[in-house]
């Protein structure tokens, strides 16, 4: 038995902040309370006094590829912390950007190719850093610079001229600057392809990557995640191997969820597949969760939009694509609710969501819910929709990083502000009683449960403004929504989310405490420590 | 050597799987190797696999960490290793063919071959105006290359003639044959699309350049050139608002997207048979 004392302790549950909180040898929490406990369970552990204890957090939708990613360098316009804690600046700027090459550059073996990645075109508009600016770092060896949505690669001419791509290439993505020649700027695999062949790809591989494991474990525990879902993985047996061996070790300090990715089977074989898989989940390791994604990004223009996108010209995607025929994505979400089996369903246009909510509801018809079904992302949901949903009984997971990163593109680029200022709506959602969580994605944004609350909470874009605050909800309702609901739409909220007696003793310590703070300083509380069944991670 | 690559594009049960099933039946003598990157979709029938010389390998939807290339590149490498003489690549549902056919160029020693799209005569319309599918339809049929009206084993040239009047109520003005008119091989044994000018020399192809007014003006003459079957290639930009667009005709595929930054040169360069040019 072990009894910590914190300043407070916010248990998400009915009762009042508490001060003192006691842990059995199985790591459940045994009581709750105030110093009163100290005389029923021996002298408080103090370290914490002066911390704030909140339940772990719960990442409910990112992705194991935020470790993998990793073991290349980052140069994306914000900046961020690597998963071992050191703070990468961002480069918001050409020059940074090229600097930041040169530096890597200098500090790697002569001809072996450099890939990087996290760099977003969007930010930098005419003045995006072609094939020119990249041979100014480097004629020597192939540079291949991966853009965050993975969809777009840029080169220098030394990439180029290693894949044999020339002005005369006859291939689709292959973009050309005035004169006709490669601009260095590839888009969709054929054309990434030709490069990819001629110098490698290192991410190539990367569901299976311990060290990539690792990596997330550490990413998830230095901003305070105590069980973090990987939302989208092919779940190969040596890869469910590889992930056993990594999460199953004590040092490993979260919880992981993995969900089976289904685009390419049959239902028959993903219910198969997924009913196989719950025998290899252990306390830490959860598997037996489909994960459906039916459509693209909104800043990549590839979402499934009523509506064509503002800068949507005839781009050949006006409303977005498809990622697998609508009645194959029914049929699979029917065959694994009759089998019981929870389905996490991508949707991040409307028309996504009414495809959704309409697959659901015959879903729902032919055999009752008996297990939790997820809207993932679900930004562009209206309030009919939303009332459909709770109807329905779904739970929604909304991607609130996006007003941030992405909000003033939005207003601008893609959906235009009528629609911008009410995407991700967490307050009319709440307000419907409906279970709502809010998530990173990492590694599309960075890990970091507090970042995704504050912008839940404030609403503000990268460029200061106030998008849409008829939508923000409050610090509890936010601190909520990344704890105890995130549980709920991973069917784990017996276990944890909230601390209560009897639940598993996973904390997050932090330094200060997220609802009394100033709103617009959530997202800089240091994180203290974690506890996973009751032991502090490492 | 070159290995054909074909690609077998259309929607839920317009046929894909039958059509390569009745392929990998009667082989003619050629060793086909086959890649199925369809969601859902039934695996090619297994009973037609048995022996060496032709191979099915099922692909992953490319829809997370390019994992379609990936796939894609090392089944088309191991086809050829296992000496297959065709490649021919089942797709989505909701593929563009023409893109797809680009994939070709991921392995060396590899040539765009045939692309076919299979129609299914009794959903067509239906799928036409289908509240999710019905944009994405149109792109799959216009980006199509040969589109093979199947699924209509008791058709009449009435029905290719209701179908082909179906299309075009669509906009979509491309030739539409009946599968049940020749057997799959036949459809395979010739690219579709990109063979008629082979043959020519360089400097047999005359060149031309012309000036679109506007977007619709370039489609028509795109449309225009796809059908021609001496007409090789048409390349170039025109204005759209203030948006440039690029407009590519490769054989009987059009694309139009979006041009990059920067270009400022409009206009229309068209390469085909000197006769054929002539006409625009
Ligand atoms: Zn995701």
């Amino acid at each position: 038995m072990k009894l910590y004392q914190a300043r407070t302790i916010h248990s998400l549950e009915q009762d009042q902040a508490h001060t003192h909180i006691a842990i059995d040898d199985d790591g459940r929490i045994a009581a709750i309370g105030g110093a009163e406990l100290a005389g029923q369970y021996g002298a408080a552990d103090t370290r914490f006094a002066d911390q704030v204890m909140v339940p772990g957090f719960v990442e409910g939708h990112a992705h194991a590829m935020e470790g993998v990613i990793w073991k290349l360098p980052y140069v994306g316009f914000y900046g961020r912390y690597h998963p071992d804690g050191d703070y990468v600046a961002g480069c918001d700027s050409v020059p940074a950007l090229l600097a930041r090459l040169k530096e890597l550059d200098a500090s790697m073996p002569a001809d072996e190719p450099m890939f990087v990645w996290g760099y977003d075109a969007i930010y930098f508009g005419e003045d995006k850093p072609m094939r020119q600016a990249l041979d100014s770092v480097s004629t020597q060896r192939p540079i291949v610079i991966h853009h965050s949505n993975l969809h777009l690669i840029t080169v220098n001419s030394t990439a180029l001229d290693r894949a044999g791509i020339d002005r005369d290439h006859l291939i689709d993505g292959i973009y050309t600057d005035e004169q006709g020649e490669p601009n260095g700027e590839l888009a969709e695999m054929a054309a990434m392809f030709q490069v990819y062949n001629a110098v490698g790809n290192p991410v190539f591989g990367g569901f299976n990557d311990a060290a990539g494991l690792v990596r997330y474990g550490r990413s998830g525990r230095r901003s305070g995640v105590t069980t973090a879902a990987d939302l989208y993985n092919q779940l190969e047996p040596e890869t469910v191997a590889t992930m056993q061996q990594v999460v199953n070790d004590q040092d490993f300090p979260m919880r992981l969820v993995s969900t089976l990715g289904v685009m390419q089977v049959t239902s028959q074989a993903a219910v198969t597949r997924a009913i196989e898989l719950r025998q290899a989940a252990s306390d830490k390791l959860r598997l037996g969760a489909v994960k459906i994604v039916t459509d693209g990004s909104i800043q990549g223009f590839s979402a499934r939009v009523r509506q064509p996108y503002v800068n949507g010209v005839e781009n050949g995607v006006e409303n977005g694509v498809w990622v697998a025929p609508p009645p194959a994505m029914e049929d699979m979400i029917m065959a694994c609710n009759r089998a019981d089996i929870p389905v996490h369903v991508h949707v991040n246009g409307d028309q996504a969501s009414d495809f959704a909510l309409q697959a659901f509801a015959k879903a729902a018809a032919e055999h009752a819910f008996q297990v939790p079904h997820v809207l993932q992302h679900a930004q562009m949901m209206d309030s009919q929709q939303l009332r459909q949903a709770k109807d329905l009984g779904l739970n929604i997971n909304f991607f609130a990083n996006h007003t941030y990163y992405w909000g003033d593109q939005h207003c601008q680029q893609t959906v235009g502000s009528d629609i911008a200022s009410r995407m991700n709506p967490a307050r009319e959602a709440l307000d419907m009683g409906l279970v709502v969580a809010l998530h990173s994605d990492a590694p599309v944004t960075p890990m970091g449960p507090l970042h995704v609350m504050w912008s839940a909470v404030n609403r503000v874009t990268a460029s200061g403004a106030l998008l849409g605050p008829e939508q923000r909800i409050n610090a509890a309702e936010a601190l909520c929504a990344i704890t105890l609901a995130p549980a709920i739409t991973l069917g784990m909220e017996q276990e944890i989310g909230s601390l209560a007696v009897g639940k598993r003793a996973d904390i997050t310590v932090l330094a200060g405490d997220p609802l009394t703070v100033d709103p617009m300083a959530i997202k800089d509380i240091p994180v203290v420590a974690t506890l996973l069944d009751g032991k502090v991670t490492h | 050597m070159n290995t054909p690559f074909s690609v077998i594009g259309g929607f839920l049960g317009a046929g894909k799987t039958s059509f390569i099933n009745k392929l990998l039946a009667d082989p003619q003598g050629v060793r086909y190797g086959v890649l199925v990157n369809d969601f859902g979709s039934l695996a090619v029938d297994a009973g037609l696999l048995s022996g060496d010389d032709r191979d099915v390998l099922s692909l992953a939807n490319g829809c997370a960490c390019c994992s379609l290339g990936s796939d894609l590149a090392t089944g088309i490498n191991k086809l050829q290793s296992l000496g297959m003489e065709h490649i021919v690549l089942e797709c989505s549902g909701v593929a563009i063919p023409s893109r797809i056919g680009a994939l070709a160029k991921l392995a060396p020693n590899l040539v765009p071959h045939a692309t076919i799209t299979l129609i299914n005569g009794h959903t067509l319309a239906d799928l036409l105006v289908d509240q999710w599918m019905a944009d994405t339809y149109v792109k799959q049929l216009q980006g199509g290359g040969q589109l093979l009206l199947n699924r209509t084993d008791t058709a009449d040239l009435s029905d290719l003639a209701q179908g082909q009047q179906t299309l075009s109520h669509a906009g979509i003005d491309k030739p539409v044959a009946l599968q049940t008119l020749h057997s799959p091989q036949q459809w395979l044994t010739r690219p579709v699309g990109s063979d008629q000018v082979e043959g020519h020399s360089v400097s047999q192809l005359a060149t031309q350049t012309v000036i679109a007014k506007d977007l619709s003006q370039a489609k028509q003459w795109a449309a225009q050139a796809a059908a021609d079957a001496q007409i090789y290639r048409m390349k170039g930009f025109v204005q759209h608002g203030a948006a440039r667009m690029l407009i590519q005709v490769v054989g009987k595929d059009v694309s139009i997207t979006v041009a990059p930054e920067g270009v400022t040169e409009l206009g229309l360069v068209v390469i085909g048979t000197a006769k054929a040019v002539a006409q625009f």
